[in-house]
């Protein structure tokens, strides 16, 4: 009980936002980059490698926004040679839910999507990652990040980490760590 | 903020429209370099095929239609230089721990329309004639005891063989000619007649027909095929990467759609003839 009381009042807290600093909400936009990083087993095969990103979307309520993104990163494969030192990019677009909690000039957030995937090449068909003629596979990303709001109430400064999964890709997980800005129309 | 989004949608855009590279890895690494039961040293040979799509009616349709416009002598290939590009990665591994080793990478290979092997090739009757050149590699390597050797026959110099190949077989070139010139950015070649020998088996100066390949006519090469020469035991692995350049020519299913139902009834049978050139046998002297 005392529990449940506990998330119910860290609940309310992070959706009150009587106090914070002006922040716009609608239509948004939000670019960035980073880094993503595989976990094991195919960070055996594949390094980390530099990312770029786009979201776009709107604030349904102050505390919930939908989102579109679209995020590509390139990675050398690492794979036993032959090949050596060739890359191969990962394109990834989807649809997530964002929950905002806003403390001020900061603020919170969760959230999490699908979508899909394609890999640019049948590189890591070596290692078996993926199948022949595999090109595409679903994608499923949950992530949690924090925003700076600037004294415009139409920016902020972000940064987010995403943990997604690809499971036609031989189930292979990631890390996409990113700082981004954000415009609200 | 307003030009961010744009601008990032067409990096994405644009970075995933370039041709992207498909592997096709060597089967099994190919092992050599043991002794046979006379003694001589045993090289490996193998090859690897890409597997192209058939040929569609509009590409077709468009082919005979850019053929009427030239000399129908100089056919246009179905798959021309600058359509795909390829390069070789290999990987040499000396399995001797205790001695360094030497080796080489012959490299030849096939178009749609002919195959070069240089030991079909005889260009003198001159016993200590040097042997027919390859078309790339053959060039001395140095791999530590039990160690590795990577490298690569890159993207200009198979486009180099490609076109060495192609006038080797269908214009007659002499193939030291052919090797030993860079022939990568020509616009054209010329027929040459048909290679001839004087009474000793060496070759005759060779002319013009007057034809002329025109750069869409050169056949880009279709099989690459490896001949490893080490001396001692080591094992040779090798990946040929292609760019499809013209794009959907090589199957989505890369080396599985020589195995797979339905992807090996979607490829382009080739069957290239072997090219063969040899002065004629000297006549026995009459008694």
């Amino acid at each position: 009980m005392g529990r449940s009381a506990l998330v119910t009042y860290a609940l309310v807290a992070l959706c009150g936002s009587a106090a914070a600093r002006p922040a716009s909400t609608g239509w948004y936009a939000e670019g960035g980059f980073g880094a993503v990083g595989f976990l094991p087993r195919a960070n055996n095969d594949a390094a980390v490698g530099p990312s770029l990103g786009v979201r776009i979307g709107r604030d349904l309520f102050s505390f919930l926004s939908l989102g579109i993104t679209l995020a590509a990163s390139s990675h050398e494969a690492t794979v036993p040679a032959p090949p050596e030192g060739d890359w191969f990019q990962l394109y990834r677009g989807g649809a997530d839910l964002r929950i905002t909690g806003r403390f001020d000039r900061l603020a919170l957030f969760l959230e999490g999507g699908a979508g899909v995937a394609i890999i640019s090449s049948n590189v890591l068909g070596k290692v078996m990652i993926t199948e022949p003629g595999e090109k595409f596979s679903i994608a499923f990303q949950v992530g949690a990040g924090f925003e700076y709001q600037l004294e415009n109430r139409h920016y902020s400064l972000g940064l987010g980490a995403d943990g997604f999964l690809l499971p036609q890709f031989d189930a292979i997980r990631a890390i996409d760590g990113r700082a981004y800005l954000r415009y609200t129309y | 903020m307003r030009t961010v989004v744009p601008t990032g949608l067409l990096l994405i855009g644009l970075v995933g429209c370039t041709n992207d590279p498909i592997y096709l890895p060597s089967p099994q690494g190919i092992e050599a370099g043991g002794t046979d039961a006379m003694g001589e040293r045993v090289e490996g040979r193998a090859s690897i095929q890409i597997p192209v799509n058939l040929e569609t009616t509009k590409d077709m349709t468009d082919r005979n239609r850019r053929q009427a416009l030239i000399d129908p002598a100089a056919i246009i290939p179905y798959i021309a230089v600058d359509d795909l590009e390829v390069s070789v990665e290999w990987t040499i591994k000396n399995n001797d721990v205790a001695m360094p080793g030497n080796a080489r990478i012959q490299l030849n290979g096939a178009n749609q329309f002919f195959e070069y092997d240089p030991a079909l090739v005889v260009l003198s009757a001159d016993d200590e004639a040097p042997p027919s050149p390859s078309l790339g590699g053959d060039i001395p390597l140095d791999i530590p005891a039990g160690g590795t050797l990577s490298g690569v026959f890159r993207e200009d110099e198979l486009r180099e063989a490609s076109i060495d190949l192609d006038m080797i077989t269908r214009a007659n070139v002499n193939p030291f000619r052919a090797t030993l010139v860079i022939d990568k950015n020509k616009t054209e070649f010329a027929e040459m007649s048909p290679l001839m020998y004087d009474m000793d088996g060496e070759p005759l100066p060779q002319t013009a027909t007057g034809l002329i390949f025109p750069r869409e006519t050169f056949a880009q090469m279709l099989r690459i095929d490896l001949v490893f020469k080490p001396d001692r035991p080591m094992v040779l692995e090798y990946t040929v990467r292609v760019r499809d350049v013209r794009g959907e020519i090589v199957h989505d299913l890369a080396m599985a759609a020589f195995t797979d139902p339905v992807g090996m009834t979607e490829l382009q049978p080739f069957t290239p003839v072997p090219f063969a050139v040899a002065p004629p046998v000297p006549m026995p002297p009459a008694n």
